[in-house]
């Protein structure tokens, strides 16, 4: 399933990345703790479709879908 | 001169413990990415130097391209003394990331690093720990704890910046930061745990918004309610300052002068200091909070479609205290397109520097009543020429999105959510002190020279306190036909032009007006007069349309050329703002004196 569809207070780990993700983008995502294996926690969902909010590591992110949609997680 | 550099990942106090050291004054606030750019000070013989915050060393954005470059000249520099690596204590993991490939980069060049784990006091102050003896024996790299904001641990580390340290060792190899911070860090996700608490509710799906709205409300209308009292407090010593300066004088050109140029022109505009000042403590307790983040995930998905992020709120509120600042601050943005929109469409935010007209203005066409007796209509009429700005700005946005062609390489939009934090009183207070003393002293001089030229342009040939006859009333007369298709004379005509150099000059242009005809100096009277000279409400509201969207401030314009590298975008912004204030304001003023009269 794609991180964008996890659903609060559920866990998953990373498994893939879309290979429409740019290079640029791929190692800000990884910069940020997203990196393959990494397990990562959907905080909060808001509605109209804004950024939903995740955690990765000790930190916490807000996430577009047009970024959440091209990441691949296997939920726990 | 010795360097010392400081770097880390972006919010973790990099600049609050550069200003700690070397008194210096650069912006902090409890959001990522507030330094833009490399700054450097002086610390004892030591030259201090503050690296923007950065989450890896593979640079991303052409800025971040720049400054690491410049991180690693500074390595191969031989008076390099130390390289400071600031970490947040309460996202330990994730500060040891970066932490640990600076010291990887600074075991290659062989440069001494030491890792100061700041906000320590927060660690402490929520009964937790971390081990610095056992992580320093497992790197081999001197670790402290610190808090820049409490001065915790700061004495330890200036010993420690003065000492020879020695480089970690050249076969250096990346631990896992991930079991650094099990085995050393605190136990517990206590931090985590306050994001979510507060986020539950300021982030909640149905009061998120309006909870954002109600606080925007809360702002303008504390702008005008509690500034009142400091205002009418600072107008009497003015008075009184006035009176007393003047019964010292003879009656004559110097005690006209003092009277009309002086107090009557910088008089009036000394008076909106107060308002400055709690228009800077407001935007500081919503920047030191960590709420300006949450205002940025809030406001992403609307501000997409008009070629915005929700990045781009960030500068958008800053630019409520001045546009400067806020044009630099968009570098956090790191899609190209949206930073250019963003910069272009600051000016169209309500500054502080327009306080002042808008406060005039509203005080002479506003009547002072209460809806419901608790929301004052002018307080109401401050918040929507506050949100009129937005609407400016945001339809201008839309406008140049469809022009502006889009990088494809463009960073979707993602933002670390900072940890809530209580905001200390005393940075707040200086800072506001210091915007206001900022706000005296750049737009003073200014305000100075120009109503000393309309006093003499005013008082003479006449020189008996009648305009009637002036130099400037010829001039005036002479702009009038500008002005004259919104109900307004040619004083309002010669206001509007000097204005031109700074918006606040138009108070003063005014005050230095009434100044020569009456020795009364103060906003209400001021407003009085506005008044008596008939203003109708129509061409007041329409004049308050024409000061939100107009960009009369040289230095945005200087800094809007700085940032765009473009000659041509600064005069197309201004010409473009200029006549669109114009429209704006004629179309206002036929519509509203359909309505009103």
């Amino acid at each position: 399933m794609i991180l964008w569809d996890l659903s609060p207070q559920k866990t998953a780990k990373i498994q893939s990345f879309h290979e429409t993700l740019t290079h640029e983008q791929k190692t800000r995502l990884q910069d940020l703790g997203f990196v393959i294996g990494e397990s990562v926690i959907c905080i909060r969902h808001l509605p109209f479709s804004s950024p939903r909010v995740y955690q990765v590591q000790s930190a916490v992110y807000a996430v577009e879908k047009e970024l959440a949609e091209k990441v691949t997680v296997l939920p726990l | 001169m010795k360097k010392i550099l400081l770097v880390g990942k972006p919010n973790s106090g990099k600049s609050l413990l550069f200003n700690r050291l070397t008194g210096l004054d650069q912006k902090v606030a409890n959001f990522p990415g507030v330094t833009v750019s490399v700054k450097t000070g002086d610390w004892k013989n030591y030259q201090l130097v503050d690296f923007p915050g950065v989450y890896s060393l593979s640079p991303v954005t052409t800025d971040e391209n720049i400054s690491l470059r410049e991180f690693h000249n500074y390595l191969q520099d031989t008076e390099l003394h130390l390289v400071v690596c600031v970490l947040d204590s309460t996202q330990m993991e994730r500060s040891l990331t970066l932490a640990l490939q600076v010291a990887q980069e600074c075991s290659k060049k062989q440069k001494p690093i030491l890792f100061a784990f700041n906000m320590y006091d927060d660690v402490l102050g929520n009964h937790l720990k971390i081990d610095f003896s056992g992580l320093e024996k497992s790197l081999g790299i001197p670790c402290l704890p610190v808090s820049a904001r409490s001065s915790f641990g700061l004495p330890e580390l200036e010993t420690y910046l003065e000492k020879t340290l020695s480089a970690p060792p050249p076969n250096f190899v990346i631990p896992v930061a991930k079991d650094l911070a099990k085995k050393f860090g605190p136990q517990s996700d206590f931090f985590i745990k306050r994001i979510h608490r507060w986020d539950s509710f300021l982030l909640s799906s149905w009061l998120g918004g309006p909870l954002f709205i109600l606080m925007m409300l809360v702002l303008f209308q504390s702008l005008f309610t509690w500034a009142t009292p400091l205002m009418d407090l600072t107008e009497r010593g003015i008075q009184i300052l006035d009176q007393f300066v003047i019964s010292f004088l003879p009656t004559g050109i110097l005690a006209d002068f003092m009277s009309g140029a002086i107090f009557g022109g910088i008089g009036t505009f000394v008076v909106f200091v107060p308002q400055i000042f709690i228009l800077t403590f407001i935007m500081g307790v919503l920047e030191d909070s960590g709420y300006l983040a949450r205002i940025a995930i809030v406001c992403h998905r609307p501000l997409r479609f008009i070629g915005l992020s929700g990045k781009s709120f960030i500068p958008y509120l800053s630019g409520h205290a001045c546009a400067i600042p806020a044009i630099y601050s968009a570098r956090m943005i790191e899609s190209p397109t949206k930073r250019l929109i963003t910069i272009l469409t600051i000016p169209l935010i309500s500054c502080s520097a327009r306080l002042p007209v808008y406060s005039l203005l509203i005080v002479a066409c506003i009547p002072d009543i209460k809806w419901f007796g608790i929301i004052g209509v002018r307080g109401f009429t401050f918040f929507v020429l506050f949100f009129l700005g937005y609407i400016s700005a945001f339809a201008v946005s839309a406008l140049l999105a469809r022009f502006i062609k889009k990088d494809k390489n463009e960073m979707p939009f993602v933002i670390e959510m900072p940890t809530y934090r209580r905001p200390f009183l005393k940075p707040l207070l200086l800072r506001s002190i210091k915007s206001s003393w900022d706000f005296l002293s750049s737009a003073g001089p200014v305000i100075f020279i120009t109503t000393l030229c309309v006093w003499i342009l005013g008082y003479f040939p006449n020189a008996n306190g009648s305009l009637q006859g002036s130099w400037l009333e010829s001039m005036g007369r002479w702009l009038e036909p500008i002005v004259q298709p919104m109900g307004l004379d040619w004083k309002f005509a010669v206001a509007i032009l000097t204005s031109f150099i700074a918006r606040e000059v138009f108070v003063g242009t005014l005050g230095t007006f009434y100044g020569i005809e009456s020795a009364d100096e103060n906003v209400s009277t001021l407003a009085q007069r506005l008044q008596q000279s008939q203003l109708q409400p129509a061409s007041g509201l329409a004049l308050l349309v024409f000061y939100v969207i107009a960009l009369q401030c040289v230095s945005t314009l200087a800094v809007i050329k700085k940032e765009t590298g473009s000659r041509k975008i600064p005069v197309l912004v201004f010409i473009g703002y200029t006549a669109l204030a114009y429209t704006m304001a004629l179309i206002s003023y036929r519509v509203l004196s359909f309505f009103l009269t």
